[in-house]
């Protein structure tokens, strides 16, 4: 995970820095790719198959809904390539027209473009994938990070039909599937660490910073998050301290934030600082100038309390196994032997921590379908995330 | 139109990648810039070209008169170092104006792409570096030579290594050699990412080069272009533009001629080349013409060499816009970017639904250096952008960078790099052109020396005598000015500030589109409410006569 400490929300223009609104505190670093299921496939006027970014609401919906929508979608497409079960759409609660869906896709897109439908299908499917995908590679190249260290956290209805395959396209080797993810950002609150940032802003060459006065700063703000994580209920001994520089050689515009050792510094520290800036940004960028002063931009001081002690039960997963978690095969579309193979169906809530499986496969539950591809293994950790490997 | 090959969606996905690419690489320069004018101002471009030099793709934030002449500069360079003398990490690097972008600011690298150990194409990255030495920049100069350091296409990096020699003779021309060697380093990791991400989606899809998908992109684009030229009627179309000039008005008189699917745009009639650094080489011309056209006739194709083949630009050597060696170019934006306004102007009868009215342009911009008492030298430029031309069913945008894509720079940037303050920076109420569209507002910005030394101060300025026109009884906005301690200045030559000296640039406005009595009450309202629009010029251009409290009046 990646903790960005300037984010933009409510962006009026997609992808668009500058265009939101700015939050100055650390954020999950969460990537806008702008695609989904309800985003709408059609031929330009180059004859080229686009795929969103106008999107289909929920009504009248996909074609396949049966409610009036003739524009084909994602949602179409994933359908008429098996991934999405017709009999169990939200959980067998909701009736789906396989049939709509084909014929959407055969009339806007198969036929105008001369291609079996089975490969317009496929192509909205690879389409909103390279969507979602650049904007990945986009956000990762811009952090400079390397995306085999990342794990892609899969949630939502279109999320886990969609990831194996962005996952695979990005170099990513490891997927996770939360449980109720509908539920994602409120039990992410209450499982996380207390924790304080102090963040303060000063320009300086590292070079000629005042050693005694930083030193003053430094101690000031680690009694501050000692102090607030106090008052929060945090023991001393629990507490652990992260010191951070927000640092670019000079005249440059976009920092990088490295680790700067803990204690009193002195002015031998500097050239450790100096090392594990020199290195972090050859890592980054792959090449340095030599002989440029490196600049300060801030100090960031943290202070963070025990991982919280916390069970979910969760009331549909059922908390002692036993019945056998396969609970059928089906038919989908594999790209790399272009044509439909069976593969097997397991239920989500049977699935038990420590059993391990290989891919090709589908998991279903209510919300969604994760889709597995070849040459991959799945398993669920104790807390019921879904784990791929790939 | 489906053809042998590549199938369709393999061609989308292919071309998003290409494009996809050319942006990661565009982050990955404004990253490691040193430049405020790449980082702050998005002053460059990234294009990735196939083996013989088209263009095949570019980032999307790339400057128009970059991304035209960069396929041009390529297929230059290739002519003195061909494709089999290059090498995996090799870089070829140079600043002529008549090969590349038409000044020396800008510096234009060649990087390879190999694949399985076969060339596959190229990247070019074009970026406006800091300083080239030479006069501080400004149209005074008279030659090429009182600009700076002309590097003439040279080997810059042979197996990954840089040549010693180059960089030194670089980093003895240039005021600020650390951010010059920073802003060349950019270009390379820049270019090795995408040289990256080109061998991985080869592999991906077991492509041996890019030739079958480029080849495909080309002929598509170019399809989509003449289809939409072959729309508009044929005809010889005229018009011209004056610009301030240095002392005197200089004109650019354009004929375009439409003729079934393709164009050509003849500048014979304008002006003949000056002694001032306002001259724009022919790369340059050619490339705001093509935007101009592809603005007009095929926005939503992506930008490529397809595109550019129905288009040709002819215009008289030794003329402005074609002027002979060692011509002085450094202002070249203050006669090129007046191009659009000379083919929307020569095109309004024949496509009145398409133009917009000319713009508050050229993009201005302050440039101040010194050495401060510590003998610390600085020098920084930053753009200011006027108001947009309105168009048939839009008001043209405040401030707003047009036809070029320069971002202001951020005062917090400017006031950081120079010892000046920013006292005011405010949108200029009232100044855009009125009509039932109206032209956007330009700036006002007020500047104060805090420096105990004096500044040498130069400027990028235009329309301050000419203004932008309106269309179809749109009114034309509003002339730009610049003062220092309240007097006047001719802003073309340099002038020096003095600790305490006040500076105020008022940037020209758009003109406005459509009679202004057809203009919509809900939108008159709306300015008042904004604050655009004072309740005087509402009653006196708008004939509006309600009781607007909300104005914020004067």
């Amino acid at each position: 995970m990646h903790i960005t400490f300037s984010f933009e929300i409510a962006r009026v223009k997609r992808l668009k820095k500058g265009s939101g609104l700015p939050i100055q505190a650390p954020c999950i670093d969460l990537i806008e790719a702008g695609a989904g299921g309800g985003s709408i496939a059609r031929i330009d006027n180059m004859g080229l198959l686009k795929v969103g970014p106008d999107s289909q609401g929920a009504y009248p919906g996909p074609p396949c809904y049966g409610l009036g929508g003739t524009e084909p979608t994602v949602t179409d497409a994933d359908l008429m390539l098996g991934y999405i079960n017709p009999d169990y759409f939200l959980g067998g609660e909701m009736e789906i027209f396989p049939d709509a869906a084909t014929e959407a896709i055969q009339t806007k897109i198969a036929e105008p473009l001369k291609i079996p439908d089975i490969q317009a299908a496929w192509g909205i499917h690879e389409l909103v994938n390279e969507t979602m995908a650049a904007a990945t590679r986009l956000q990762l190249s811009e952090r400079g990070k390397d995306p085999r260290n990342f794990t892609l956290i899969a949630t939502g209805g279109a999320g886990p039909v969609h990831a194996f395959h962005v996952a695979r396209k990005v170099g990513l080797h490891r997927i996770v599937c939360p449980p109720a993810a509908g539920l994602g950002s409120s039990l992410g609150l209450v499982t996380v660490p207390f924790k304080v940032d102090t963040v303060d802003s000063s320009i300086a060459l590292l070079a000629e910073v005042d050693l005694p006065k930083l030193n003053t700063l430094l101690n000031d703000r680690e009694k501050k998050c000692h102090d607030l994580l106090k008052a929060a209920g945090v023991r001393d001994r629990e507490i652990r301290i992260q010191r951070m520089a927000d640092i670019s050689f000079e005249g440059q515009g976009y920092p990088l934030t490295v680790q700067i050792p803990a204690g009193k510094l002195v002015s031998s520290h500097l050239e450790v600082i100096e090392k594990t800036f020199y290195d972090r940004y050859l890592e980054e960028h792959g090449r340095a100038i030599k002989d440029v002063p490196l600049q300060i931009f801030g100090w960031r001081i943290f202070g963070v309390g025990p991982t919280p002690e916390v069970k979910f039960n969760f009331s549909n997963f059922p908390s002692r196994g036993g019945k056998n978690p396969l609970k059928g095969s089906r038919r989908i579309y594999l790209p790399e032997t272009k044509g439909f193979r069976k593969v097997n169906v397991y239920d989500r809530y049977l699935l038990r921590p420590g059993q391990k499986f290989k891919g090709p496969a589908l998991i279903e539950e209510r919300e969604t379908t994760t889709v597995i591809g070849s040459r991959s293994s799945f398993s669920v950790d104790k807390t019921l995330n879904l784990i791929i490997e790939l | 139109m489906a053809r042998k090959g590549i199938d369709p969606i393999t061609l989308e996905v292919l071309w998003s990648r290409f494009i996809a690419i050319a942006e990661e690489a565009a982050r990955e320069i404004i990253r490691t810039a040193f430049s405020t004018t790449v980082r702050e101002s998005h002053n460059f471009a990234v294009v990735i070209l196939d083996p013989k030099g088209c263009a095949i793709s570019q980032a999307g934030w790339a400057l128009p008169s970059y991304v035209g002449a960069l396929p041009l500069t390529a297929k230059a360079l290739l002519k003195i170092f061909p494709g089999e003398t290059f090498g995996p990490d090799d870089l070829v690097l140079t600043n002529d104006p008549w090969l590349g972008t038409g000044h020396l600011q800008d510096l234009t690298s060649l990087q390879p792409i190999f694949f399985k150990k076969a060339l596959v194409g190229y990247i070019g990255i074009t970026s406006h570096v800091t300083d080239m030495g030479g006069k501080l920049r400004s149209p005074e100069v008279r030659d090429i030579y009182e600009e700076g350091l002309q590097l003439p296409p040279c080997k810059f990096m042979e197996n990954g290594e840089v040549n010693p020699q180059i960089i030194s003779i670089i980093r003895a021309n240039v005021r600020v050699p650390e951010q010059v060697e920073g802003d060349l380093i950019a270009h390379m990791s820049a270019g090795k990412l995408a040289v990256n991400r080109i061998q991985a989606m080869l592999e991906e899809y077991k492509l041996k080069n890019l030739d079958g998908v480029a080849t495909t992109i080309f002929q598509r684009s170019e399809n989509a272009m003449r289809e939409a030229v072959k729309k508009v009627p044929d005809g010889e179309y005229r018009f011209h533009v004056s610009t301030d000039g240095y002392d005197e008005p200089l004109i650019i008189r354009t004929e375009v001629r439409v003729r079934g699917s393709s164009i050509v745009v003849d500048y014979t009639g304008t002006s003949p080349q000056v002694d001032r650094g306002l001259n724009a080489a022919l790369n340059y011309v050619f490339a705001y013409s093509a935007y101009s056209l592809k603005c007009l006739f095929c926005p939503g194709v992506p930008n490529n060499e397809g595109g550019f083949r129905p288009i040709t630009v002819t215009a008289p050597e030794g003329s402005i816009l074609n002027p002979r060696y060692p011509a002085p170019v450094n202002g070249r934006s203050m006669v090129g970017q007046f191009i659009p306004s000379a083919i929307f102007g020569a095109l309004c009868k024949a496509v009145p639904h398409l133009v917009q009215a000319a713009s508050g342009n050229p993009t201005w911009a302050l440039n101040a250096a010194g050495v401060d008492k510590q003998g610390h030298r600085f020098a920084g430029n930053f753009f200011l952008n006027g108001g947009q031309g309105a168009s048939r069913d839009h008001d043209g945008i405040s401030c707003l960078s047009f036809p070029s894509n320069t971002s202001n720079t951020p005062i917090e940037i400017l006031e950081h790099m120079v010892p000046l303050l920013v006292e005011r920076k405010a949108i200029i109420r009232d100044s855009g052109g009125s009509g039932q569209f109206v032209g956007g507002n330009g700036q006002q910005v007020i500047v104060k020396s805090l420096s105990d030394v004096q500044l040498l101060l130069s400027f990028l300025s235009e329309r301050t005598r000419h203004p932008a026109y309106g269309l179809f009884g749109g009114k034309n906005g509003r002339v730009g000015k610049v003062t220092l301690n309240g007097r006047p200045i001719n802003p073309k030559r340099q002038w020096v500030m003095s600790p305490g000296d006040r500076l105020v640039l008022e940037v020209p406005s758009g003109g406005g589109y459509g009679e202004a009595k057809d203009r919509n009450r809900d939108a008159v309202e709306h300015d008042l409410r904004e604050g655009l629009l004072s309740l005087q010029k509402a009653r006196a251009d708008y004939n509006y006569d309600g009781d607007f409290s909300g104005a914020a009046n004067t």
